[in-house]
């Protein structure tokens, strides 16, 4: 998923302005689908809210209050409008400005997605290196093994056994819900560790290759044989002339699953009962809650395009090896 | 990413295409077997596998066969990865070459409709395209492909960049050869194997996003066995006949694990110094 | 009908020891769906336990409360409510001195205050059919008169499931929807803090009026979705009670992990519901075929392992039983036979079943269509739907053949009534029999029990011959509890009332 890779640089002035119209241009696409698909999904929010038991006249004055019965360009434009001024509208179903209600839910899904890439780096990086310095000695075939394996469990496979495991069994952790950092650091990190693992698993594999391979290629280079030759001890090389030119991959990719994890939380999140981002859309998209699933949509857009930014940012300035392909 | 071809991995490759070639044969002569029908009641619920003889698996909660939803399973799980990988590779390569061939205001277009997806919170789109027509096999497929376009667009955007400026493209051209020629005789041959190998490995993606679906109640509808769809209502008698999970999750972890092996195993054959696509 | 105010515990779990008040003493109580439309009472929309009405009690109290397993209505914040002999004008009367939290009295003006908000159509409370046309009187600060449109002997039953919340007047005059978040009631706890979708927490309100509770300091509500996790919490000591749902399995599993359950059995329970005001259901051949077709015994086992089938609409406990099963025995010949005969009509028995996305419809609409492929001539087909299509496509407009809900029945007032009177307001199977109608009508206008069973017997051998229904497993509403948590007492569809909730050991 490394956008920037792709992207033919040409003159820098141009290419920003041209990224930025494209980018808007993609924030656009993003959100008039969103309009467009929930405006598709059968029946009115309002029949949702009011039940089997609302008349008809119930529900027309609930279409007309929020606005439900007007054409679709109208609302869509509406919402822009709202949009550009940070106002995102309310939530239908518990009548809370959308912003406020994303943004409390928003600190536990970040937590979490931290907490996985943190995870995965910690596993992925000596994993990463000792097994790119010995490639087919015996833990490299033990850890390339591991990666695959670990690589084709899927998340929810993952929980449930962690919940097994960690916590049915050893009741070393909680089997679900969520303390907030407000209840004290130990007793948050106690429920969001299992979720964060559970992520974690799906990750890892692609940071660890990716350093890995890194690894390899920059052992063959020539500053690392001499530094060889200079009879530094190899462990010092390993850390201070290898993994240096890998941190900024590793680091844009660590971007980028960070990225993926905040819009992809959804199955972790209802399996561990978390209150996040993910639980969020799970509720709003079956009560069709225009407003909350267009400002979820907006949010994991934006964080798609800002991380997409940075990674095209890191590649071009800063790494040499791109810009001389 | 392995760019060390593993010549040791050959034991591992063999039992992965070995998987995948009875999967795929169980999958295609279900009809020949003599199994009973998926929904077909067998016997009483939950009843332990290796119980009576037929049924070696046991029966699931509502007493059909779990040897027959799990081979009827394979069929659907495989139909879903292969059908939305097909569709997926097949677009995303055509609009990959595209892009780069014709440069300018197309390729900004693509761009945009690409990132687009990309920027569309995946589960958001599916539970919702859920929530409009009505699940099953083929509308799960065309979501599912659409949705894995961008990948095997960037991908075969860059193959056929590497392949413009080669000699004989370039040759080509001066001779005259139209559009159609260089894009269809000149490029895209050129683009073919690294899109495939990449195509295997996003199978094994396919088959984890529709268990999740399934997971989360929205994938393939019952009473149709998928493997997803047998985990999740397995779930509920975890405590009781965890079997009923183990089973379908084992079949989906080494099924997985072998569209991987297979996967990688191509990738580093076709493109030794593969890109970091995924 | 007469109440007297002492104290009365006919609560469905014995008291035991009342433990002291333990300063300090919390408990957890663990719920399966937020409060999402905000504590208004007049909104007041799903009475299953595991939804918003079991907040409302800790927050409101309750004016009456109905006994989940017999229906029978006890007092609460008011003392007494009595019919007069043609079950037209109903007389309520109220404790002295109960106030709500914000100091403002709760007397026949706020009662009454409250029910006419529900009625107004602007205020588009669901609850408000249950109001139409009747009129309210407070003829002194604690007597409430209530003119009814048409008689009704059990209105008070609807008082104590549906109408038994009241909100502080002043406060929703303020400000309706700052009301629904912040609400302001005479209950036995005020709400302190709610982080939406994860908790809530309720503080002891010193000024209940009964003396000596509630018993508990702090409440709190947890919100998590998965009902098996619900349990998990209770067992890992996370939370001292949980609402597991309907599904009987899991009390078993709670019970087998070595928690408590406080249970409810009443009759009634998730039902089949046959569109019978559409093909194919329209034709009783069609209603027998599926019904004589199934083994409910074996459908209860598969749908909701270690339950049995109801033999009757009433509880095994409830006076209206008949002692003896009456629902019909399988029969697959028969049902065969029936379905052949439809087929050389020209018209072959096909259908689709809509059903919610749950577990436990998702196996009964799975084991519906298992069992019945077997037979010829029939074909069928299963549709799952989220909770807002499920309400709109069956519910609203009734686009359905088979579906199902559940319909709990401790008396047959006011539920039976609502689901098969041809004008009830849960009778989606758009069933008519005049003859029903006649006999529920008897049953809600007479006070007198023998009349009363005569009645509900004559219906339920209605039903049983016209099959617009088949209760498919026994319905009992229990909560899962730590052995340490004391005084569960179920009231309604099988929610809490807190002001009795103590924790020995704190």
């Amino acid at each position: 998923m490394t956008a920037g890779a792709l992207a033919a640089p040409r003159v820098r002035l141009g290419r920003s302005a041209r990224r930025a119209a494209h980018l808007l241009a993609v924030l656009l696409l993003v959100t008039l689908a969103a309009a467009a698909l929930v405006d598709l999904m059968p029946g009115s929010p309002s029949a949702a809210i009011l039940g089997p038991t609302a008349t008809p006249e119930q529900l027309a004055a609930m279409d007309a209050e929020y606005g439900f019965d007007r054409p679709f360009p109208v609302r869509y434009l509406d919402w822009v409008g709202g949009l550009l001024t940070g106002d995102l509208g309310r939530s239908v179903q518990s009548g809370q400005p959308v912003l406020g209600t994303i943004l409390e839910r928003l600190p536990v899904t970040l937590e979490i997605a931290l907490l996985a890439v943190g995870i995965s780096l910690l596993v992925a990086v000596p994993l990463g290196v000792y097994s790119g310095a010995r490639v087919g000695g015996p833990l490299d075939r033990v850890v390339t093994a591991g990666a695959s394996a670990l690589m084709s469990i899927p998340v929810f496979v993952a929980g449930v056994v962690l919940i097994y495991l960690l916590a049915l069994t050893t009741g070393w952790f909680p089997v679900s819900g969520w303390a907030p950092l407000s209840a004290g650091l130990a007793e948050n990190l106690r429920f969001a560790f299992l979720p964060a693992v559970a992520l974690a698993v799906g990750e890892t594999p692609t940071l660890l290759r990716l350093l890995r391979g890194d690894v390899v290629a920059t052992l063959r280079e020539d500053f690392v044989r001499t530094a060889a030759t200079r009879g530094l001890p190899r462990r010092y090389i390993l850390f201070r002339h290898v993994l240096r030119p890998s941190a900024l991959p590793l680091v844009t990719m660590a971007a980028v699953v960070f990225g993926r994890l905040l819009a992809g939380s959804v199955v972790v999140e209802s399996l561990f009962a978390l209150p996040g981002l993910g639980g969020l859309a799970l509720q709003s998209i079956p009560a069709k809650d225009i407003p909350v699933i267009q400002g979820l949509v907006v949010l994991v857009a934006i964080t798609y395009v800002v991380v997409n930014m940075l990674v095209d940012l890191g590649y071009t300035v800063l790494d040499p090896r791109t810009r001389a392909r | 990413m392995t760019n060390t071809p593993t010549r040791r991995g050959g034991t591992a490759l063999w039992l992965a295409s070995g998987w995948l070639g009875l999967l795929g044969l169980l999958a295609l002569g279900v009809g020949l077997l003599p199994l009973p029908a998926p929904d077909a009641p067998v016997g009483g619920p939950n009843l332990p596998p290796f119980a009576s003889f037929p049924e070696i698996l046991g029966t699931d909660g509502i007493g059909r066969s779990v040897l027959s939803r799990l081979i009827h399973g394979a069929r659907i799980s495989l139909t879903v990865s292969i059908g939305a990988t097909l569709l997926a590779a097949v677009l995303g390569g055509l609009l990959g070459v595209l892009a780069a061939y014709l440069r300018g205001f197309a390729e900004s277009v693509i761009g945009v409709v690409l990132d687009a997806i990309l920027a569309f919170p995946p589960l958001l789109l599916l539970l919702a395209l859920a929530a409009v027509v009505r699940p099953g096999v083929g509308t799960l497929v065309a979501s599912l492909g659409l949705l894995f376009v961008p990948p095997f667009a960037r991908l075969a955007k860059a193959a056929a960049l590497a392949r413009l400026n080669r000699e004989y493209v370039v040759a080509a051209e001066a001779l005259g050869a139209g559009h159609g020629r260089l894009l269809f005789r000149e490029l895209m041959p050129g683009c073919v194997p690294p899109v495939a190998s990449y195509a295997v490995v996003m199978a094994a993606l396919m088959i984890m996003v529709e268990g999740a679906l399934s997971f989360l109640g929205v994938g393939i509808p019952p009473p149709a066995p998928s493997w997803g769809a047998m985990i999740a209502a397995g779930k509920d008698f975890l405590a009781m006949s965890p079997q009923l999970v183990l089973v379908p999750c084992a079949a989906m972890f080494l099924t997985v694990l072998s569209f991987n092996t297979v996967g990688e195993h191509l990738r580093a054959r076709v493109d030794p110094g593969a890109g970091d696509a995924r | 009908m007469i109440f007297l105010s002492a104290a009365c515990s006919a609560g469905t779990q014995p008291q035991g020891d009342t433990p002291a008040t333990g300063s300090g003493s919390a408990a957890t109580v663990v719920l399966g769906v937020e409060a999402v439309r905000g504590l208004d009472p007049a909104h007041l929309f799903n009475l299953t336990p595991s939804g918003d009405a079991n907040r409302l009690s800790a927050i409101f109290g309750v004016l009456f409360w109905s006994d989940t397993s017999t229906g029978k209505v006890n007092p609460g914040i008011g003392e007494s409510l009595t019919a007069d002999d043609d079950g037209v004008e109903w007389t309520m009367k109220l404790r002295e001195g109960v106030t709500f939290t914000d100091g403002t009295p709760l007397d026949a003006e706020a009662v009454k205050f409250n029910y006419e908000r529900i009625a107004d159509p602007d205020t588009k409370s669901p609850l408000a059919p249950l109001l139409e046309g009747v009129t309210f009187e407070a003829v002194g600060p604690r007597t409430l008169v209530i003119k009814l449109k048409e008689a009704n002997h059990a209105f008070d039953r609807v008082i104590a499931t549906n109408l038994t919340h009241i909100g502080s007047p002043t406060a929703i005059k303020k400000d309706a929807a700052a009301f629904a978040q912040n609400p302001v009631g005479a209950g036995p706890f005020t709400l302190q803090d709610w982080v939406r979708d994860d908790h809530m927490t309720l503080a002891r309100n010193p000024g209940y009026f009964e003396q000596g509770k509630p018993l508990l300091d702090t409440l709190t509500f947890k919100v998590i979705a998965d009902p098996a996790q619900r349990i998990n919490a209770v067992a890992s000591g996370q939370a001292q009670a949980a609402v597991p749902g309907s599904d009987l399995s899991f009390m078993a599993r709670a019970e087998g992990s070595g928690l408590k359950a406080a249970k409810a059995p009443a009759g009634g329970g998730p039902m089949l519901i046959f569109n019978t005001a559409k093909p194919p259901f329209d034709d009783l051949r069609a209603r027998q075929a599926v019904v004589l077709a199934l083994d409910t015994k074996e459908l209860a086992q598969v749908v909701d392992p270690g339950s049995t089938p109801p033999d009757s609409l009433y509880g095994t406990s409830s006076p209206f039983h008949p002692g003896t099963g009456v629902m019909p025995e399988q029969d697959t010949a028969r049902a065969q036979e029936l379905l052949d005969e439809l087929a050389a009509a020209g018209e072959p028995l096909k259908f689709t079943i809509s059903m919610p996305a749950s577990g436990f419809f998702r196996r009964t609409s799975e084991y519906l269509q298992s069992r019945l492929s077997t037979l010829k001539n029939l074909q069928v087909e299963i549709e799952v739907l989220d909770n807002a299509s499920l309400d709109r496509q069956v519910f609203t407009n009734r686009d359905f053949a088979l579906s199902a809900q559940i319909v709990p029945v401790a008396d047959p007032e006011p539920n039976l009534y609502k689901l098969l009177h041809s004008g009830g307001q849960t009778n989606y199977m758009g069933y008519r029999n005049p003859d029903v109608d006649a006999a529920l009508d008897m049953g809600r206008g007479s006070s007198d029990e023998g009349a009363r069973r005569e009645a509900y017997a004559e219906v339920e051998r209605l039903v049983v011959a016209d099959l617009p229904v088949l209760p498919i497993r026994q319905q009992v509403a229990y909560t899962v509890h730590s052995d340490k948590l004391s005084g569960l007492t179920l009231h309604g569809d099988g929610c809490l009332l807190y002001d009795r909730l103590g924790l020995a050991g704190s």
